[in-house]
């Protein structure tokens, strides 16, 4: 037999608290070595005997699967998060782009049917609108958003159409479409600026260290 | 003067001090910076019990992908009176489950041996602390796991290794907490008698600890 220290609990007792017990964390409201066992005790006898080398041939005696409790840790480095997060922005772009394909194709389809006249645009109708029923009841989004988030700083700078205005050479307008307007509310690592109030014309300038133009 | 509308390094640093449950709220607004800050907070700790779960650390990543994934899908679900972490370990756990099942059922005879080997390989790699004894451990585990339920299994793991209560594994689970103490039970039952059979050298019989006078 091995002798433990004064501070090692009588393993068989515990266990048998331990397993006897009928309160909802398992332990019992009887004895265990002269004390009631309660989960804080359990994990206290559990912290000493993973210091404790005298207490492991008892404790095993008692319960041999105390043996899974030196089970080893994994450490992630910081290379192993980040790649995580890369992984999971992939997923979600490429859901993104699956709904996307799935609804443009079905449009042109829609669209191909529609040229055979007014039965064929009745048809073509018919196939959207159970496309979109069906998108919707197998969870695909039924349009984007149009204030969705940008993955990358740089799907955050709007492009605009420009053109040069006759007779004023370097002189960049925008053109007559309406500008598009995107959520720069979480860029990576981007300060947004508004510049100036006025008009209805809203200028606003991106400063990221990460675009790379 | 331009006015400073937006900070992505102002907005990140708020999320480093705000808990999981605002994090998790915060999804719901699909702040793409607050599943960033929770893909660093939680990658580790849901490896980590993946892992012990799956007993592969590179299919413990893809579970924990996918986790982080099914999140942001469903982060309009997430009831901020239920607990964070009871929440976010239902899904990976379920996830690792279903897998474990999936798994099972593409296994062959040699794969529980190849996947210990990967298993002495994933840790020396990660340099894992504690020694080869420690693989060894984890290994025998794993292979005697196989004589589990996979519901046993995880609540094992989530009870006796993690350190979670009977309540939170209920709920992490689906189950309620009488049926966490039978698997509890259970499952202790099987391993013992497996740790008996096949590795006596690791579970010694009717040793006693003589506490010193």
């Amino acid at each position: 037999m091995s002798r433990g220290t004064a501070s090692c609990p009588d393993w068989a007792a515990l266990v048998a608290a331990r397993d006897g017990g009928s309160s909802p964390a398992g332990f019992a409201g009887a004895e265990a070595g002269g004390a009631i066992l309660t989960e804080v005790a359990w994990r206290e006898a559990l912290a000493h005997l993973a210091t404790c080398g005298a207490c492991r041939p008892a404790a095993l005696g008692a319960d041999p699967t105390l043996l899974f409790q030196s089970l080893p840790r994994i450490e992630l480095a910081a290379d192993d998060v980040a790649a995580m997060r890369q992984r999971v922005a992939a997923m979600r772009r490429a859901q993104r782009v699956t709904a996307e394909r799935r609804l443009g194709h079905l449009a042109r389809v829609a669209a191909g049917v529609s040229r055979v006249g007014r039965r064929g645009r009745g048809l073509a109708a018919a196939v959207l609108l159970a496309a979109v029923s069906g998108g919707l009841w197998l969870g695909l989004p039924a349009s984007t958003p149009a204030g969705t988030a940008p993955t990358t700083a740089t799907e955050a700078v709007p492009t605009m159409p420009f053109r040069e205005p006759a007779g004023r050479p370097g002189a960049i307008l925008p053109s007559a479409a309406e500008p598009v307007f995107m959520d720069l509310s979480s860029p990576r690592a981007a300060d947004v600026y508004r510049v100036g109030r006025g008009g209805g014309l809203q200028v606003v300038m991106v400063v990221d260290e990460t675009l790379d133009v | 003067m331009p006015e400073l509308a937006y900070s992505a390094t102002r907005h990140r640093a708020q999320l480093v001090e705000a808990s999981d449950r605002d994090l998790l709220l915060s999804l719901r607004g699909d702040d793409e910076a607050a599943l960033d800050e929770l893909i660093d907070r939680k990658t580790g700790p849901l490896v980590q019990t993946v892992y012990r779960i799956l007993g592969d650390l590179e299919e413990a990543r893809d579970v924990v992908q996918v986790t982080f994934f099914r999140i942001w899908e469903h982060r309009a679900r997430f009831d901020d009176r239920w607990s964070p972490n009871t929440w976010i370990y239902r899904i990976a756990s379920n996830l690792a489950i279903d897998h474990l099942r999936s798994r099972k059922s593409r296994e062959r005879g040699n794969e529980p041996v190849r996947r210990h080997l990967r298993q002495v390989a994933d840790l020396s790699a990660e340099g894992s602390s504690g020694p080869l004894h420690q693989a060894e451990v984890l290994g025998i585990f794993h292979e005697l796991a196989g004589e589990l339920t996979d519901k046993q299994r995880a609540v094992f793991l989530l009870r006796e290794v993690e350190g979670l209560s009977s309540q939170e594994v209920a709920d992490v689970v689906g189950c309620r907490e009488s049926t966490v103490r039978n698997h509890l039970f259970n499952a202790r039952k099987v391993l013992r008698r497996e740790l008996v059979a096949r590795y006596p050298e690791y579970a010694p019989r009717g040793e006693q600890a003589e506490v010193g006078a």
